[in-house]
């Protein structure tokens, strides 16, 4: 028994030793933990775990105005780093597509406004608006923000740039072709001038990516020179169709912009990406392009220099125009819409820190210090940002985003149909089919989507 | 009495129960079943129960099928498989020639052989935008063949409708063929020379050694290519397509395979993709099986 309760005593007494050494080891190594991560991000006295944060888009992660605000971002909140996956944007959409079906993906999206984000909202958590309302107040108009959004059905994203397709243009080549630089042609009718005189002294007159979405972008902006904001809204949700009088005149507009041979030869193998490049170089007048999302005026102009490109709003209709259409009432609006946008999937596996990179986004100063960047964004939210940079085009373009009276067609519509939609304006505007025909076969697909 | 003995006296006293020579083979065969079951069989009939699954209600419905009947893109995509097909001896025949020639040993095969097969080791997509811009009408291609008065053929091959497809299949021609001249080549190396030194002996010129020596011993080697060929053409244009025409102009290069990732990826519906995937799926299946057993009945008829 003695013998027992030795061994007893012994047993514990090593069980202690034991327990008070790893206690020791525990602590030592506690101590080395923190001072690690304190030497590595600085912050750990704030008792911050280091965090990855991944995030799915298009743009260029390493330079320009967006990977200027994930430097920012890590540089405000040095315990997450921002692993951005770049998947260029033509194949965004399928991409997400695959994420939303697999449940599983970044942290942190991006995508667009209105029916081209909407399928995968319910993908993504929902936001309180009221927790984003001061930032929001700050750096966009609410209500062209909450329209864009409809926020009265949730909120899902937080835009941070809006976007539209205006036409830049050369003015060397304008002037050459005996035009003024500085009264581009406003109408169609001008348009078909203009080209006329452009092809005459050799150079083409625009220059397009038909192949995957430049058509589809060029029937978006053009669907307010004949339709207005409800009857996009009705085609959208099926209560009008393209078969209606007023889309078939907006497919005829596409029909008759191909027929005359505004676009250069090949247009319909042409990629989006690819469309600068001879627009760069000066083979073409005119490109259609965005407001500050890639292919836009501070790409161009770091290229050409800023004075040498111009801005102009898509070519509107007049009566007898050739084009079969009647003016609508926002014929002479630009369509604008909220673009890249940030949101927060299901799947995320650190919306705390997510929520933290959205709020950073409305950060008015990082707005302004991203506008100063090369290739930097375009967030336009509010017309007081046009001091914001020293080009003159700036302005043009914040000032054609603020008049705008309505998002372009795309932005309701949506990206669900959009292959079928691509191949019959192709086929239309190398007159391959009639109107009504790609009426009929687009609202098929049309109904097809709807009934998914 | 060594342990050898011993072990003979127990084997011969406790004869063990045999198992039936059926059950040994299942049971064997078993791990791969598994294997087949799992990554192949029961994704298979997961797709065609999604297929027959409403997208939005998850219901029971024969609706895709319906849809698939009546779509346009799907037909047209239909219509441009069966053309594709129609190249098939194309695709036999061309690497074949370039295998028996290079067969003759001449100096610096061995170089041609390599450079063959290199087209073969791009990735679709690179060798799309590789040519993208020698297909286009102001592109490379244009400046070489217009001054020596063959401006004609210059235009835009991918942005026409009637010239698209066959552009698509021509560049699909110059990525495979290598593949095919290195079976090819494997299967010659199988010929014993001394029939094609006979024939040769007996006069017999290049054509005819290759018509009634090389090929009928070379049939297997054909076949097999063939049904490659088949399939290739069938599900592997994916990324050709995608970087060269997007299934454009209108639908003039869109493919089955094509059709389907777009319906998945870019309409968001499973179900409708499910079906198509199915009836593809079918319909590969039927020509690579009869092409098999056609393969097949000549082997044991030889």
């Amino acid at each position: 028994m003695l013998l027992f309760r030795h061994g007893v005593r012994r047993v514990l007494a090593c069980v202690g030793a034991v327990a008070l050494l790893a206690l020791a080891g525990l602590a030592a190594a506690g101590c080395g933990g923190s001072g690690k991560t304190s030497s590595s991000t600085g912050t750990a006295a704030g008792g911050h775990k280091p965090v990855t944060l991944t995030l799915g888009w298009w743009y260029d992660s390493k330079q320009g105005g967006y990977a200027k605000l994930l430097q920012l971002f890590e540089q405000k909140y040095p315990w997450i780093k921002v692993d951005a996956q770049t998947i260029p944007y033509n194949g965004y959409y399928q991409k997400l597509g695959a994420w939303t079906s697999t449940g599983s993906g970044p942290d942190v999206v991006v995508l667009e406004a209105g029916g081209l984000g909407a399928p995968y909202y319910r993908s993504m958590r929902a936001l309180d608006v009221q927790a984003f309302r001061s930032e929001l107040d700050k750096v966009t108009d609410p209500t062209v923000f909450c329209q864009d959004y409809d926020c009265a059905k949730g909120l899902y994203a937080i835009g941070f740039t809006r976007n539209g397709f205006p036409v830049y243009y050369n003015k060397d080549i304008l002037r050459a072709a005996g035009l003024d630089p500085n009264r581009p042609p406003t109408t169609i009718r001008e348009m078909a001038a203009a080209c006329t005189a452009v092809r005459k002294i050799g150079k083409a007159c625009w220059i397009i990516g038909g192949k995957d979405i430049m058509l589809d972008l060029i029937l978006s902006e053009m669907g307010l020179r004949v339709a207005t904001r409800a009857q996009m809204e009705a085609l959208a949700n099926g209560t009008a169709k393209w078969t209606d009088p007023e889309f078939k005149q907006l497919l005829s507009i596409v029909h008759y912009m191909g027929r005359q041979g505004w676009y250069q030869d090949g247009y319909v193998s042409t990629d989006a990406l690819s469309q600068p490049a001879p627009f760069e170089a000066g083979k073409s007048a005119f490109m259609p392009g965005g407001m500050g999302d890639g292919l836009d005026w501070k790409d161009l102009g770091d290229v050409m220099g800023f004075d040498k490109i111009g801005v102009m709003n898509m070519p509107t209709v007049t009566p007898g125009d050739g084009t079969g259409a009647t003016p609508g009432p926002l014929n002479d609006s630009l369509g604008v819409a909220l673009s890249t946008s940030f949101a927060i999937p299901k799947w995320s596996k650190h919306p705390r820190e997510a929520e933290l990179l959205l709020r950073f986004t409305l950060d008015e100063s990082v707005q302004k210090t991203i506008v100063a960047e090369p290739h930097g964004p375009f967030p336009g939210l509010k017309a007081s940002q046009a001091s914001w940079s020293p080009h003159p085009i700036f302005g043009d373009v914040l000032r054609m985003a603020n008049d705008s009276r309505a998002a372009d067609l795309l932005t309701y519509i949506g990206y669900g149909y959009l292959s079928t939609l691509n191949a019959q304006l192709q086929q239309l505007s190398l007159g391959q089919v009639s109107v009504d025909q790609a009426a009929e076969a687009i609202q098929k697909a049309a109904d097809a989507a709807r009934s998914k | 009495m060594g342990a050898t003995g011993t072990l003979t006296r127990i084997g011969q006293g406790r004869r063990l129960p045999k198992a039936p020579p059926s059950l040994v083979g299942f049971g064997l065969l078993l791990p791969a079943m598994a294997i087949v079951g799992v990554f192949q069989l029961y994704p298979l009939i997961r797709g065609v129960v999604l297929s027959l699954r409403d997208a939005r209600t998850g219901a029971l419905t024969a609706h895709n099928y319906d849809r698939m009947l009546h779509d346009p893109a799907w037909q047209a995509a239909v219509v441009n498989a069966g053309k594709i097909l129609l190249l098939v001896p194309l695709f036999v025949v061309v690497p074949l020639l370039l295998a028996f020639a290079l067969f003759q040993a001449f100096r610096g095969w061995r170089f041609f052989r390599a450079v063959f097969f290199l087209s073969w080791l791009m990735p679709p997509v690179i060798v799309g935008y590789m040519f993208t811009p020698l297909l286009s009408a102001d592109g490379p291609l244009h400046s070489l063949l217009k001054p020596i008065g063959l401006g004609g053929l210059a235009h835009d091959w991918l942005a026409n409708q009637h010239t698209a497809l066959w552009a698509v299949m021509a560049v699909f021609l110059w990525t495979i063929f290598g593949l095919g001249v290195g079976i090819y080549l494997a299967g010659l190396a199988t010929i014993p020379a001394h029939l094609v030194e006979a024939a040769r002996l007996d006069g017999a010129s290049r054509l005819r050694i290759l018509r009634h020596v090389v090929a009928p011993l070379l049939a297997p080697t054909i076949a097999l290519w063939s049904v490659m060929v088949v399939a290739s053409l069938l599900l592997g244009l994916y990324g050709f397509i995608y970087s060269l025409t997007n299934g454009g102009p209108g639908y003039s290069t869109m493919t089955p395979e094509y059709y389907i990732v777009s319906v998945l990826l870019n309409e968001l519906n499973p179900s409708y993709a499910a079906a198509l995937g199915t009836t593809l799926f079918l319909g590969v299946f039927a020509i690579v099986f009869t092409q098999m057993v056609a393969v097949y009945r000549r082997v044991v008829a030889d």
